[in-house]
């Protein structure tokens, strides 16, 4: 469990230099070839979308490469016809959520352990001033 | 966070937004000033009075864990709000404004939960020998050592994932907060995104049910919990039944051209807006200087219901955000390039009729009432 969750954190650092590289040479070319509202816009607007662009690079740079070849990547053309789905999707996003979290809520009351049992419950320990860690050192 | 442009009349459009041809890192007004200041203010409040009781009751707790809940419970909060504005909105226009600061609320909710998540992994996972960020996920096994010699039993589930998936949502959601990721995602892609929201919350309901609720075993704690969410599923459903009734609204007779009759001209007010159902669209109605306008009912910003607008400086104005358009030929104002669908308009003995189908490029018929 611990290897996975290391190599899972591992690519996902990748993923991020990778990100901070390509947000790099985003800012140095691809932002004002990518969207013309960009060009000249302050040093505060491009530190907001940094960590947008580090997380969702490989967007960015398919849009950008769409935009070397020519092609538009406008796509503000959909919002009509992509309302009622997302009425839709509210509604089916509620109907779960009405679904479940009554489920869930009533199930961690129901089987959570007893006093006796928990070694954390009962001592009400985080009041205590003495905190035990969950990494501790050998 | 920001809109894409500069309000064309600043000082005389109340609702303010937007309209600019370079992007701004935050576009504030007065209101979003007051808005966000409010906001700071109570939060600051809010933790000082939770902090101050949380030593009344038990003086011997640290700095660390007053931080860890104080902040868990405002963000726990501010999510409950969040949720609400949408359909309170739609049920009352008195709470557009805050609809129309949402972005910023949801930005300082990510910065809530992170200070919750950072302070939480400093005192429970950084001084052992595993990387802190593997522990937050591997922790469960030690935590529950006791236990998992003994009964199996579901408490034994793992809370932390749950707080770490809900984090990473409202990373994703604060970070394209900006129109600038609007425009680059596209609607649709963007709108998905950012209904993340309720994956969020639901892992938010699961991280504290697993997590405190397993601990703190006064019922005060599940029964807010269930409040809330009673209170916000109420709230949506009731928004969801005034939409449902709109769809239903069938129009009262047809006529071979195309037309479709939908309301009494006198039941438009001048300068306001009125949302009707043509041909299985949503057309937004409006009387300006004696004519009657038709046009697509959906902002071209955020899809916002233009019919529930109202009509400044000449502009057909979006509620949500402000974006502004011109009702002869539904054309934003130079410099903009926006344009809403306009639809053909007959005003026949007191009645509004209106073609079911967009003119396309040719500006709506207007006749004079």
């Amino acid at each position: 469990m611990v290897d996975v969750i290391t190599k899972l954190f591992l690519a996902l650092a990748s993923y991020g230099v990778i990100g901070c590289l390509f947000a790099v040479g985003f800012h140095w070319r691809g932002l004002s070839r990518l969207d013309p509202a960009a060009q000249g816009a302050g040093i505060g607007f491009r530190t907001l979308i940094t960590p947008g662009v580090i997380a969702l690079w490989p967007l960015l740079a398919i849009r950008w490469w769409q935009a070397e070849r020519g092609r538009s990547a406008r796509t503000d053309g959909e919002v009509g016809a992509s309302a009622r789905r997302l009425r839709s999707a509210h509604g089916l996003a509620w109907k779960i959520l009405v679904a479940t979290i009554p489920l869930l809520v009533g199930a961690a009351l129901w089987l959570r352990p007893s006093p006796a049992a928990d070694p954390r419950g009962s001592a009400r320990w985080l009041n205590s001033g003495s905190i035990p860690t969950l990494n501790p050192s050998r | 966070m920001a809109e894409l442009r500069i309000d064309p009349h600043p000082e005389s459009v109340p609702l303010n937004s937007a309209m600019s041809i370079v992007y701004r890192a935050v576009d504030w007004n007065r209101q979003k000033r007051i808005c966000d200041l409010t906001l700071i203010g109570l939060l600051v409040l809010g933790l000082g009075v939770f902090g101050g009781v949380s030593l009344w009751v038990s003086p011997r707790t640290t700095v660390e864990t007053l931080i860890i809940r104080g902040f868990a419970v405002a963000a726990l909060l501010l999510l409950h709000v969040i949720l609400a504005i949408g359909p309170m909105a739609r049920l009352d226009h008195r709470f557009l404004p805050l609809l129309y600061n949402r972005r910023h609320l949801g930005v300082i909710l990510f910065v809530l939960a992170l200070v919750h998540a950072a302070f939480s992994m400093i005192q429970f996972h950084a001084l052992g020998d595993e990387n802190p960020l593997v522990s937050v996920f591997t922790a469960y096994r030690r935590d529950y050592r006791v236990l998992v010699h003994g009964d199996v039993n579901l408490a034994h589930f793992p809370f932390e994932p749950f707080g770490a998936c809900a984090l990473a949502i409202l990373f994703l959601m604060a970070a394209t907060s900006h129109d600038f990721w609007l425009r680059q995602l596209g609607s649709s892609l963007w709108k998905s995104l950012h209904l993340g929201v309720y994956v969020a919350y639901g892992s938010l309901i699961l991280h504290v049910s697993f997590g405190v609720l397993q601990t703190e075993r006064s019922l005060v704690y599940p029964i807010l919990i269930l409040l809330g969410f009673g209170l916000l599923a109420g709230l949506h459903l009731a928004a969801a039944r005034k939409e449902a009734r709109l769809e239903r609204a069938a129009p009262a007779e047809s006529k071979p051209e195309g037309f479709e009759a939908v309301c009494l001209a006198a039941d438009l007010i001048e300068g306001h807006g009125k949302v009707v159902r043509v041909g299985g669209h949503r057309v937004a109605l409006f009387r300006h200087l004696g004519k009657v306008h038709a046009l697509s009912n959906v902002c071209r910003h955020q899809g916002g219901p233009i019919g529930e607008g109202r009509i400044l400086d000449g502009c057909i104005t979006c509620p949500w955000h402000g974006w502004t358009y011109q009702p002869e030929d539904g054309r934003s104002p130079p410099p903009f390039h926006e344009k809403l669908d306009t639809y053909g308009v007959q005003i026949i003995d007191g009645r509004v009729w209106v073609r079911s189908k967009p003119c396309g490029p040719t500006p709506t018929t207007t006749i004079q009432c």
